[in-house]
């Protein structure tokens, strides 16, 4: 049928059934910008345009319902290759990220615009109340249309950021996103959008049972559908065992999974793959393979999973590249050869055949000492819940063969890494599979790990069809990544005066069906927590248990999240019991520059780490001035006898990547007028990543940064990096791009030396792109003609890379005050303050967007998120009806994020991590103030009205 | 399957499409719940926005709110009263609002439904295409096509509140109520419930009781109200929990409702 719209205000025909969904009709009519985040059930907005000047998701409505009306969308805000007022505001303020909500949220900004002169703040809550964003924390959204608003009447008006250091041009200042524009026009820039017509589409059939075998399948009638292309099962893919952990080679993750295997262990496990011409035939096919299932009893807690005579996940074979016992032999006698196999690239002290994933224990002095010095001791258990990243965009891959090689359109944090397990997986070498990083619509950690991307590269390579895989957002609840469940036993001894004697964290924790970062993230929840304290006793126990609920691994924070909430809760529950003020507590016993942090000796990613010398430390400064913007200690007062005010208080800190692991490398490469590319090989998840490595190249070489172009993330044209992940991003990527302009820097001069004839100490860059020496000064320009021409001595071409060992550790200081409404047990935020040291923020305005993102993703994690599962191991919840994440509406009443300067002598010109730190905070600082405010201490996440109210006693 | 799409231009032509279309035909007002691409698929769709259904009109009979209005649209109404006003705020966020209707609303009849408490505290009626019936009666058992709703107009402060896990979560709790105070004494109470049973429920047997008296202490308000409420355990909270919430949250409304804190006026 043939519909009639206006369409960005030009008559339109779209080719649709009156009934058919109007996204999908959009979507193929071209408008790429009506997104997808929640498979059509209208509680993400990320498809939303204006209908008859009212914001509508495009999802909820069918074709029908607009025929002769007036639709608009992002692509329609402002004429091509230009951007409006309102467009290069949200880029300003720095709340374009991934960009995935970015046309969503301008189209509702536009609508309010029409309607309001100068919006309030409750009315841009509203207008923008139905679209969903994880990366931004929306607090921007507020300057942004103040900005917006004020460029109505001079276009020229700055954007408000805070500035670092003076004397630089581009570090330390707001200068835009510079993909901020794409995203901003809503172009095509993400994997859905690079699909070729023709293309096949993937699908999966999941595990209806938390813990079986596959007793018998048949698949013959699916194949025999028209339109089926091929269908996979364990019978005929690649017999390799791998860890899709996107982590450095030899991982310390176990390689404990199969592409298909014949055991399945969660529901939503891979029991066969469909490859169909459309998925309509896909989604029949599956119905039509027959499977017989041996059920086994499921395992769902760490309780269960580690109880004598426990059900198995994986009494599998286990073999060891490195570092095999003595006894493997006898470990491996009676294995059933259904249950696979595991592979250690070195011992993780694991102990599969009871459970046990992985474990470590370690410590510094005496903890029995400790604890006799101390005049109090307390010893509480702390617990988080399954909380999943919920990236806009889900998994998505697209395969496709260019001659004899593999190309992958992909979204991931960790391209290098994709490419090296799926060579291994396919038995192919590397240099025949080539990943292209697309604009991805939120990471967070769920894609730092490879979750479909080896299926439709083995559909593509075997049948040579393009191949189209996308998760459900179902599947990217169940068959994603999620934050380990962890307990934590926290006991602290501390004398009378505050200062703590010993402390002992004693963690367990709940890996799922298979062992992604099943170490290192229990692991990292005690090493970003204990080194926050200087305490001369310290012992911490992390072990690890499989079980049969959904796949956990690497979410912004890392375990830090899990560890910090348990230490500083203990903290501030010893506080209490000694009758002191939290901070003064807090006081007496942080970490402070100067320190070394034995305890890291024993915190290595599975091998010995490294004492660190603090060298810089905002927490001193973070915390006075956290103080005061608070005014610590005086409660805003309570107008309802029932709803009672408190304050809170913790300290944090994160890394910046792993020194002695991380790697990362950068080229650049100068073009004949001068202007140069940096090829870097670092992952920008809409951090600003990309960003950064134009400022630190147009700073060091003295040049405007519209004159450096940047490519990043494409394996066959960038260097080798390990990718977006332990806040790793500036630190490492960034600092591989300085050293490759450092380098660039030397090569000018040798240049400009030979054709000044003067000696090259001499010589200093100038700007805008001059070297310049006693005699005179020569241009780029002038040296890249020369460098390229017939007698010239080539293209400058420079190369680095960067790896350190040292940590430059960052530190933030939280500070909250809540309202609970003690008879319904509901939480509101009244202040959230996030003070934290990023060193240099190179990119201020994404810095305080990521630490505002990092915030609210644990503000929901704190009060409302939790994946819920029936005894069966079914997740009741996996949507965004029942899965409740905060949106606009959630946020605090007032909400600041700050930046304390520090200035590291190590990252690049300044510079330390931003990215997972602000995630640390929001539990323990909610839980703290919820007790100031009630006198519940609420040990478990997330911190329901339901849960306050049982610890009130109101509710039985 | 793409379901059939059907705009008819009178209600008579609506009703007579749904008796030939047959089983799996619903008829779609903002398409919030019939769209919904995780809810079962319908085979056609009757379209009611060609009905002329998006009006409100001053009655003598009180305020008549056509079916086909959304809830962004009472909002923005400068005579729709506030009580009316506030309760559609509390649905979800502004892209359901802007598509929702009150129609749509009573159709799906939900206990989560953010708007039918506070109409039934207003005793308001619901328009159907022979005969009306008052909101309370049509909860709980019409599946008629509504036409409008008719809220009449009076001076009677209604108590309203909501409990939600996030903003933009379904309500698991809600609470209207309305009275007259004479002489210290209470009359004519309404007390209106969601989330306790499977619509939006009236506490007739709470409402008889208040009839006459002075209104209790909140304790003993929440004790009637927690006795006369059988929610049930599910992923949103348990029994226990919902009818702690029920009771607080309706000796709150009845509090309002009799001291007039609530600034929404309403009935009466």
């Amino acid at each position: 049928m043939s519909i009639s719209i206006n369409l960005n205000g030009s008559p339109f025909i779209l080719e649709a059934e009156a009934g058919e969904n109007l996204r999908d009709a959009l979507r193929r009519a071209g408008i790429l910008s009506v997104r997808n985040g929640c498979d059509g059930e209208g509680t993400c907005g990320n498809c939303s345009i204006l209908v008859d000047g009212r914001l509508m998701n495009t999802c909820l409505l069918v074709v029908g319902q607009v025929e002769g009306r007036n639709l608009r969308t992002v692509e329609g805000l402002a004429k091509p290759r230009e951007l409006t007022s309102l467009q290069t505001a949200f880029i300003d303020a720095g709340i374009v990220q991934c960009g995935y909500c970015t046309g969503s949220m301008l189209m509702a900004a536009a609508e309010l615009l029409e309607k309001a002169e100068c919006p309030t703040r409750e009315q841009v809550k509203d207008a923008l109340s139905g679209v969903f964003c994880r990366c931004t924390g929306y607090e921007q959204v507020f300057d942004a249309m103040n900005l917006a608003v004020a460029r109505r009447k001079d276009p020229a008006t700055p954007v408000e950021a805070p500035k670092f250091r003076e004397g630089m041009r581009y570090v330390g200042s707001a200068k835009g996103k510079i993909d901020g524009y794409l995203l901003a026009r809503g172009e095509s820039a993400f994997v859905e959008d690079r699909v070729r017509p023709g293309h096949c589409h993937l699908k999966v059939m999941p595990s209806p049972h938390a813990h079986a075998f596959i007793k018998s399948i048949d698949t013959s009638k699916a194949e025999a559908l028209k339109g089926v292309v091929a269908v996979f099962t364990y019978k005929n893919s690649p017999d390799v065992w791998y860890n899709p952990a996107g982590q450095g080679f030899p991982e310390p993750s176990p390689y404990d999974r199969r592409m298909f295997d014949q055991k399945l262990r969660h529901v939503g496990d891979r029991v066969a793959a469909v490859v169909a011409e459309t998925p309509e035939i896909a989604a029949e096919a599956l119905k039509l393979i027959k499977v017989e299932y041996e059920v086994l009893p499921a395992v769902l807690t760490i309780d269960e999973a580690k109880r004598p005579g426990a059900p198995v996940i994986h009494k599998a074979k286990v073999e060891y590249v490195v570092g095999a016992p003595a006894d493997l032999d006898k470990y491996n006698q009676g294995v059933d050869p259904r249950e696979g196999k595991i592979i250690y690239q070195f011992p993780i002290h694991a102990d599969p055949h009871r459970n046990l994933a992985a474990s470590v224990h370690g410590g510094i002095g005496d903890i029995n000492k400790g604890f006799a010095e101390a005049d109090v001791t307390i010893e509480r258990t702390y617990e988080s819940s399954q909380v999943q990243c919920t990236p806009l965009e889900p998994h998505i891959i697209y395969s496709r063969m260019e001659g004899e090689r593999l190309v992958l359109h992909a979204s991931t944090q960790v391209p290098s890494h994709v490419r090296r397990i799926i060579a291994r997986i396919l038995s192919v070498k590397e240099n025949k599979i080539r990943v292209i990083k697309e604009r991805v619509g939120g990471g967070f950690g769920a894609k730092q790990d490879m979750v479909l991307e080896e299926v439709a590269a083995w559909a593509t390579w075997v049948t040579g069809r393009d191949v189209l895989y996308r998760y459900t957002r179902e599947e990217e609840f169940i068959n994603s990544r999620t934050r380990h469940v962890i307990r934590v036993k926290v006991k602290v001894g501390a004398k009378k005066d505050g200062r703590l004697t010993a402390i002992h964290m004693d963690l367990e924790a709940n890996t799922g069906p298979y062992g992604s970062h099943c170490l290192t993230v229990p692991m990292n929840a005690c090493s970003k927590s204990l080194p926050l304290f200087l305490c001369d006793n310290v012992r911490f126990d992390v072990n690890t248990y499989y079980s049969n609920i959904a796949p956990t691994g690497a979410y912004q924070g890392y375990g830090a999240p899990q560890g910090s909430f348990a230490m500083q809760l203990a903290a501030a529950e010893m506080a209490r019991e000694l009758g002191m003020d939290p901070l003064e507590f807090i006081e007496k016993n942080r970490v402070r520059e100067g320190v070394v942090l034995e305890i890291l000796r024993c915190l290595g990613e599975g091998r010995e780490g490294t004492p660190q010398l603090v060298y810089t430390c905002g927490l001193g400064p973070a915390l006075e001035q956290g103080k005061k913007m608070m005014n610590w200690g005086v409660k805003a007062p309570s107008d309802n006898p029932d709803v009672k005010i408190g304050q809170g208080v913790v300290i944090l800190q994160q890394g910046s990547g792993l020194p002695g692991l991380d790697s990362a490398n950068a080229a650049i490469t100068q073009f004949g007028d001068g202007t140069f590319m940096v090829l870097s090989g670092g992952t920008d998840l809409g951090t600003g990543l990309e960003t950064v490595a134009v400022k630190l190249v147009a700073e060091t070489l003295l040049i405007p940064m519209e004159n450096v172009a940047v490519l990043a993330a494409d394996t066959d044209s960038t260097p080798f990096d390990v990718g977006a992940y332990a806040s790793s991003g500036t630190y490492f990527s960034g600092g591989a791009a300085l050293n490759a302009a450092l380098k660039m820097k030397e090569m000018l001069i040798k240049e400009a030396a030979d054709i000044l004839q003067e000696p090259e100490n001499n010589l200093k860059l100038a700007w805008p792109g001059v070297v310049k020496g006693l005699s005179g000064e020569v241009t780029y320009e002038q040296i890249a003609r020369r460098t390229q021409s017939g007698t010239g001595h080539g293209q400058l071409i420079s190369t680095a890379h960067f790896i350190t060992d040292k940590g430059s550790f960052p530190y933030g200081a939280h500070f909250c005050e809540v309202a609970v409404d003690t008879r319904t047990g509901k939480v509101r935020i009244l202040k959230y303050y996030a003070l934290q040291d990023a060193g240099t923020p190179i990119n201020p305005e994404l810095a305080l967007g990521q630490i505002y993102g990092g915030v609210l993703k644990t503000i929901g994690h704190s009060l409302y998120e939790e994946m819920i599962y029936d005894e069966k191991g079914n997740c009741l919840n996996p949507n965004f009806v029942d899965y409740k994440v905060p949106q606009m509406g959630d946020l605090p009443d007032d909400f600041k994020a700050v930046l304390v300067d520090t200035n590291d002598p190590f990252g690049p010109m300044g510079a330390k991590s931003i990215s997972e730190i602000a995630c640390n905070g929001a539990a323990p600082v909610i839980a703290a103030a919820i007790h100031d405010a009630c006198g519940a201490w609420i040990r478990s996440w997330p911190f329901t009205p339901e849960k306050i109210l049982r610890a009130l006693g109101s509710v039985k | 399957m793409t379901p059939s799409y059907h705009r008819p231009a009178s209600v008579n032509e609506a009703l007579q499409l749904k008796a030939k279309l047959g089983p799996g035909t619903v008829f779609l007002a903002g398409g919030t719940e019939v769209n919904n691409l995780h809810a079962p698929r319908p085979a056609a769709l009757i379209d009611l926005s060609g009905l002329g259904l998006n009006k409100i009109e001053a009655t003598p009979a009180g305020l008549r709110i056509g079916a086909g209005v959304t809830f962004q649209q009472l909002i923005e109404y400068p005579d729709v009263p506030a009580f009316i006003k506030k309760a559609a705020g509390h649905m979800a966020n502004r892209n359901i609002r802007n598509c929702a209707t009150v129609g749509g609303q009573l159709g799906a009849n939900k206990t989560c439904a953010n708007l039918i408490p506070a109409l039934m505290a207003a005793e308001a009626r619901v328009v159907l295409t022979d005969r009306e019936v008052p909101v309370d009666q049509f909860v709980a058992g019409e599946t008629s096509l509504v036409l409008a709703v008719i809220v009449p107009t009076g001076n009677r402060a209604i108590g309203l509140d909501h409990h939600t896990r996030t903003a933009s979560d379904i309500s698991i709790i809600t609470a209207a109520a309305s009275m007259t105070v004479e002489a210290g004494k209470v009359r004519q109470p309404v007390l209106a419930i969601g989330g306790v049973a499977h619509h939006v429920v009236r506490l007739y047997n709470v409402e008889k009781s208040l009839e006459g008296q002075a209104l209790p202490e909140a304790e003993k308000l929440e004790a009637m109200i927690a006795a006369a409420v059988q929610p049930i355990d599910d992923l949103r909270g348990s029994a226990a929990f919902k009818r702690q919430l029920a009771a607080v949250l309706g000796a709150r409304v009845l509090n309002a409702a009799a001291t007039g804190t609530c600034s929404c006026k309403g009935v009466r």
